[in-house]
C-alpha cells in the first residue's frame, strides 16, 4: 500500500492541534503509520472514526514498554509510532475509550521533561543569536572598512537571521507547551481540538524560510569550494577586468625571471577568483616584474615594477559607490602623505588616483563595477584609463551571458 | 533531569500509594484496586498510571520487586510510607478541622 506524505499544519507542540489534525485526516480515510522529522506517512483506508492522543516521551521510556503498550490496549488505544522522540502517538477507533489521562494535574507531571529540553533550546538558541548579531553589528560598526567586511561575509547576515528566526521558534515553542503544563497543573483538563488551520500559512512560510535558509548555508561553502580557482596570469583565459604590467612599464619591461611555484601556480603572477552571493565576481591579480635597475639622481635603485589589482562586480550595485569611496577614504588612512586627484573619464562613474613616492593608487567605479589597482612602477596609470574602460566593459559583457553565475574556467 | 520533587500528593497518587501498601502489585492493579475502593469515583487512566509509576519510581517512592511476564511488580519503600503516611495524617487534620468548624458555625444542631 502506498503511503501519502503530508506535511504537518502546525507544530507538533501545539498538542491539541496535532491531534485535532490527525483525527480529521483519519475522518478522510488517512491514518498516521509513521512520523519523520519533516513529513508525516499516512496509509489510506476506509474512513471510520479514529481518535488520536499525544503522549510525552519521557527519558525513563524512550519506547512503549510491552506491558504499557497491552494496558493501553486494554483501555483502547493502540501505539502508532514515535513523534520526533518526542511523543507517542496512540490511536482509538472506539468511541467510549478512556482518555488516557485522568488527573491534569499528573498530565502537566508528564511535560516536565519536554518542556526543561525546550527551555533549554530556546536559551541557547537565543543565546547564540545575540552573540552572532553582536559580533556582526560589531565588526560593521567597528571597522573602518565596514562596507568590504559587509561584502566578505556574505553568510554572515545570512546566519544571524536563520539563528533569530532559529531562536524564535524555539522560545515559542517553548512557551507555548509551558502554557499547557500551567493549565493542566491548575486543573484544567487538556483540549484535543485545536485549530491547526488558524497560523497554517505562517507556519508554512516560517518553515520554508528557515528551511531554504539552512540549505543555503550548507550548500554555499561547497560552491565557494568548487567554483574558486587560483591560475597563473598567463593560464587564465577570462578576460581579466586589469592593466597588464608590460602596457603599465613599456619596452623595458620583462616579467620576473624565477618563478616561485606554489601549487601549480606562479606566486608573483597569478590570478585568483572567488565568487559569493553579494559579490559574484571578485578577483585578486598580482603582477610582478624583474628588477629594473635605474638610477636616480639621488642614487636610489628602482623597485621591483609590480601591480595589485582587486575587482568586485556586485549584486546589489547600490554598494558600489560606498565600497569605491571606502577604499578611497582606507588610503588615505594608510598613507597620510598620499596626493589624491579625482578624474573624470567617461568609461567610469567615479574614477580617483592616489599617489605617493614611487607608488600610486587607482580606485574606479561603473555601474556595479568597483576596482582598486596599486602600483609600484615607472608607468602612468592614468594613460590607460581606456584600456581599463575597455576591460570593464569586456568583464561586463560575460556577466550578461553568465548573469551572476560563478566564472569557470 | 528537569523533574521537581513531588511537594504535592494528588487524589491519583494518593490513591495509588494505597494500593501499594496494602501489597505488591502492578500499576493495572493499583488501578483497579482504586476503582475498587471508591466504587468507580476515582479512575485512574493508562497514562496516569504510568506517570505516577514513572515519577514514584524515579524518586524512590516505590521500587521494581520482580517481573511477571510482561507485568512489573512493584512494591512502596520506606519513603513511600512515610509520604502515604504524612498525606493521611493531613487529611485527617483537615477533616478534623472540617468537624470543629461544622460544630462552630452550627452550635445548636
Amino acid at each position: 500500500m502506498r503511503n501519502v506524505y503530508k506535511l504537518p499544519p502546525c507544530s507538533i507542540y501545539d498538542v491539541a492541534a496535532m491531534e485535532a489534525w490527525l483525527t480529521d485526516l483519519a475522518a478522510d480515510g488517512l491514518y498516521l503509520n509513521h512520523a519523520g522529522s519533516s513529513l508525516f506517512a499516512f496509509s489510506r483506508q476506509t474512513a471510520s472514526y479514529s481518535c488520536y492522543r499525544l503522549e510525552p516521551v519521557t527519558d525513563l521510556c524512550k519506547e512503549p514498554t510491552p506491558d504499557m503498550q497491552e494496558d493501553y490496549d486494554n483501555a483502547g488505544w493502540s501505539f502508532v509510532c514515535v513523534l520526533q522522540k518526542t511523543f507517542f502517538v496512540w490511536r482509538s477507533i472506539r468511541l467510549d475509550a478512556d482518555e488516557l489521562h485522568s488527573d491534569p494535574v499528573i498530565h502537566s507531571i508528564a511535560y516536565e521533561q519536554i518542556i526543561s529540553r525546550l527551555r533549554k533550546n530556546a536559551v541557547c538558541t537565543a543565546a547564540l543569536a545575540l552573540v552572532l548579531l553582536s559580533m556582526f553589528v560589531c565588526g560593521l560598526l567597528l571597522s573602518p572598512r565596514p562596507v568590504t567586511i559587509f561584502l566578505a561575509n556574505a553568510s554572515m547576515p545570512l546566519l544571524v537571521i536563520f539563528q533569530l528566526m532559529s531562536s524564535i521558534r524555539a522560545l515559542q515553542q517553548f512557551l507555548r507547551l509551558n502554557r499547557l503544563k500551567r493549565s493542566l497543573a491548575d486543573g484544567v483538563p487538556a483540549l484535543h481540538q485545536g485549530d491547526y488551520k488558524k497560523g497554517l500559512l505562517l507556519h508554512r512560510t516560517a518553515g520554508f524560510c528557515i528551511g531554504l535558509l539552512a540549505l543555503f548555508l550548507i550548500l554555499m561553502p561547497l560552491c565557494l569550494f568548487a567554483k574558486n580557482w587560483k591560475k597563473s596570469v598567463p593560464d587564465v583565459t577570462v578576460c581579466l577586468p586589469y592593466v597588464p604590467l608590460p602596457q603599465l612599464e613599456g619596452e623595458d619591461f620583462s616579467w620576473h625571471k624565477v618563478p616561485y611555484i606554489q601549487n601549480g601556480v606562479d606566486a608573483c603572477n597569478n590570478a585568483e577568483y572567488a565568487w559569493s552571493p553579494l559579490v559574484p565576481v571578485h578577483y585578486e591579480i598580482y603582477q610582478q616584474g624583474e628588477v629594473q635597475s635605474v638610477w636616480h639622481s639621488n642614487g636610489t635603485v628602482a623597485t621591483v615594477p609590480s601591480a595589485y589589482t582587486e575587482y568586485f562586480r556586485l549584486s546589489l550595485p547600490c554598494l558600489a559607490l560606498p565600497l569605491y569611496e571606502e577604499q578611497l577614504k582606507n588610503a588615505v588612512r594608510l598613507d597620510a602623505g598620499a596626493v589624491v586627484t579625482e578624474l573624470s573619464h567617461p568609461g567610469f562613474d567615479r574614477i580617483a588616483l592616489a599617489c605617493s613616492q614611487g607608488f600610486t593608487q587607482l580606485f574606479a567605479c561603473r555601474g556595479r563595477q568597483v576596482i582598486q589597482i596599486k602600483y609600484w612602477g615607472y608607468g602612468r596609470l592614468s594613460d590607460h584609463l581606456d584600456l581599463l574602460a575597455d576591460a570593464f566593459v569586456r568583464e561586463m559583457e560575460h556577466s550578461l551571458f553568465v548573469f551572476t553565475y560563478p566564472v569557470s574556467q | 533531569m528537569g523533574e521537581k520533587r513531588i511537594e504535592i500528593v494528588t487524589e491519583s497518587m494518593f490513591y495509588t500509594l494505597m494500593a501499594f501498601l496494602a501489597g505488591e502489585c502492578s500499576g493495572v492493579e493499583a488501578a483497579a484496586f482504586a476503582e475498587q475502593l471508591t466504587d468507580g469515583r476515582v479512575h485512574l487512566g493508562a497514562a496516569t498510571i504510568y506517570t505516577i509509576l514513572g515519577r514514584f519510581e524515579s524518586e524512590g517512592v516505590i521500587q521494581e520487586v520482580r517481573r511477571e511476564g510482561r507485568r512489573r511488580i512493584y512494591t512502596l519503600t520506606d519513603k513511600g510510607r512515610q509520604m502515604y503516611e504524612k498525606e493521611r495524617l493531613r487529611m485527617e487534620a483537615c477533616l478534623a478541622d472540617a468537624e470543629k468548624a461544622k460544630r462552630l458555625l452550627s452550635p445548636f444542631e
